[in-house]
């Protein structure tokens, strides 16, 4: 479990976040959602130990994040960023297997071949990485974020996959294919946190929502008590959006709709 | 032969190119025995290829006493010099490149070569004057120990301008690099200006870059830091293939990045400082060696870095027994053959990445 208690983060003295406390349950897809500068990556980077907080403290199980070293933390936790320029040309696989050798793997190609045939990308293994498309691109990132974690429990301990914007350069059918995978790494017992901006994806498939506005938390639970139109409405200006149809005319599409 | 060349194919089309790199730095071994044989047998004077294969199978005492000196004294030191400031040099520009995630970076680039060669240029013209007192104690390791020291200052300069809290932007730090090798340039004229003709001619010969000064002091002056280079790149390898993904994700991977990029920048300005002293400014090898391993054996430093040690020690090795041939009995200073061979290279690089996208 990752517990998150009372952090907060300034930056040349502007406050970033403010008290936030909430905890993520080996099991659990958690997504933070919010409007443009809300402090959403901010609170990823927090978690994942890129920046220093302020004050308040994260645990990883029984461990304070300040204590645990860059190498410590590859083995609990991967982050997916949400576009990376690579200068070198390095081939997919190579960027893969960055991953797999990051947590110890005895056998990187391997772990890194797995990892591809997940993300729906086998064929892609010689291709030079600055020859894919954008939404490629990132899909052999999610790759190489899931080669660093083979297994979502290491050592009785669960395993964190941080996913920021995981669906921005992805077509509908890939933005539910990345998120599948990723809930069932929390199904597993893995610990999932994803920033989203499409609430509907949120509604399927994360169990835990944070909403963040302003540097503060400013609800925190499942999708019947934060995708209400008393939170959103607040929040994001808009009032009438949850859970109501267009006028006739409109069409919509709503991907949580194809289980119905 | 042609199966061998289908199994390579096949392993390129996998994505993995360790067995490339692999035979890659056979081939570059192979190269290199080849290259210091032929330094060793070239020159003014009429030592040849019999000779050194007699020298080399403990036949020396056949030989002229003229012959085992010229071998002994000249060519073997001087061979030694190039195949060290050769693979230096190509690796710490390996290691600029990939610390600064551009192939463009050089030692040369962000001033550290000019910071060497400031001092160089300060000990000449003060030496005999205001540096008198330090000069005549350090002797010949006078200029060494200045260039060395130039090097050092301009890397921690470098260091203390582009890095705020912790962290070091690429951008800023290749600016401050050209901008703290413009100040060095500046004051190297103004010493200039005011050095008188013998110190011109001195400073000129040394800044065009030769290894005809070669002795074994020489020798032994430049090993340990070409040494500590080559030594850490097992353990750097992996950190700077990590780090083209930028050091958010390099950390997220589980790369120490501050210690490693720290770590980076020593063993630089200690390898090109040492270099600027014993040989003069030679430009270019940091660029054109790992350049044209990246087109064969990818951007993976687990192989480019020691290849790049070879392949700069074959660079230097051929390009100072052209430097001695071409124009014997005189020769041409080492600086500008790595120039005209570089320069076009360096200019091929830029072009490339202009069509392609911003240049930095």
């Amino acid at each position: 479990m990752i517990t998150v208690q009372a952090l907060s983060v300034e930056r040349s003295s502007r406050r970033l976040l403010h008290d936030i406390t909430l905890d993520l349950q080996p099991g659990s897809f958690t997504a933070i959602i919010g409007p443009n500068g809300a402090g959403k990556s901010t609170l990823l980077k927090a978690i994942t130990g890129e920046i220093p907080a302020s004050s308040g403290s994260i645990r990883y199980g029984i461990e304070d994040l300040a204590v645990l070293d860059a190498r410590a933390l590859a083995q609990r936790r991967a982050v997916l960023p949400q576009t990376l320029d690579v200068s070198f040309p390095f081939t997919v696989l190579e960027i893969v297997r960055m991953g797999a050798v990051a947590c110890g793997a005895m056998e990187p190609d391997r772990e890194a071949e797995k990892a591809l045939i997940k993300v729906g990308l086998a064929g892609f293994r010689h291709r030079l990485y600055q020859t894919l498309s954008g939404g490629e691109q990132q899909r052999v990132q999610f790759a190489r974020t899931l080669a660093q974690l083979p297994s979502p429990t290491w050592q009785g301990n669960a395993r964190a996959l941080f996913l920021d914007e995981p669906t921005s350069s992805l077509d509908l059918r890939h933005q539910i294919g990345v998120l599948e995978i990723a809930r069932r790494f929390a199904d597993d017992g893995g610990i999932v946190m994803a920033i989203l901006h499409d609430l509907n994806l949120v509604a399927e498939f994360a169990d835990q929502i944070a909403v963040l506005d302003k540097g503060r938390l400013v609800a925190l639970g499942d999708r019947s008590t934060t995708l209400t139109d008393s939170v959103i409405a607040p929040v994001y200006g808009m009032s009438g959006v949850v859970g109501r149809l267009p006028k006739a005319d409109v069409p919509f599409v709503l991907p949580q709709a194809r289980y119905r | 032969m042609v199966e061998a060349a289908l199994r390579l194919l096949k392993l390129q089309e996998t994505g993995d190119r360790s067995r490339l790199g692999f035979l890659t730095l056979v081939g570059l071994t192979i190269l290199l025995l080849a290259a210091a044989s032929l330094s060793l047998a070239v020159g003014a004077t009429g030592v040849n290829l019999w000779h050194v294969w007699q020298y080399m199978n403990g036949q020396g005492n056949s030989l002229a006493l003229q012959e085992r000196v010229v071998l002994e004294a000249v060519r073997l030191p001087r061979t030694a010099l190039a195949m060290l400031l050769g693979a230096g040099l190509a690796v710490s520009g390996a290691m600029m490149q990939g610390l600064f995630r551009n192939p463009l970076a050089d030692p040369g680039v962000v001033g550290v070569t000019s910071g060497a060669a400031l001092f160089a240029v300060m000990g000449i013209v003060m030496g005999g004057g205001p540096l008198l007192a330090i000069s005549s104690v350090l002797g010949s390791h006078f200029l060494p120990s200045m260039a060395f020291l130039g090097g050092l200052l301009n890397t921690w300069l470098l260091y203390r301008i582009a890095t705020s809290g912790g962290q070091t932007q690429t951008a800023t730090l290749i600016l401050s690099g050209i901008a703290v090798g413009a100040i060095s340039a500046a004051i190297m004229g103004l010493l200039i200006f005011v050095a008188d003709d013998r110190q011109l001619r001195d400073i000129t010969f040394w800044s065009l870059g030769s290894l005809s000064g070669a002795s074994w002091a020489r020798v032994l002056s430049v090993l340990p830091f070409v040494f500590m280079v080559v030594a850490i790149t097992p353990s750097v390898a992996r950190g700077l293939d990590a780090l083209v993904l930028g050091d958010a994700a390099a950390f997220h991977m589980g790369i120490p990045v501050q210690r490693l990029k720290r770590l980076i920048v020593l063993a630089v300005a200690a390898a090109c400082g040492a270099t600027v002293a014993v040989a003069g400014s030679i430009g270019f090898v940091g660029i054109i060696v790992p350049h044209l391993l990246r087109m064969v054996i990818g951007p993976s430093h687990r192989f480019l870095l020691p290849a790049s040690a070879l392949g700069g020690a074959v660079l230097l090795l051929v390009a100072d027994s052209v430097a001695r041939t071409v124009v014997a009995p005189a020769e041409l200073p080492l600086g500008i053959i790595t120039a005209l061979f570089g320069a076009p290279v360096f200019l091929m690089l830029l072009l490339a990445r202009r069509a392609s996208g911003p240049v930095l």
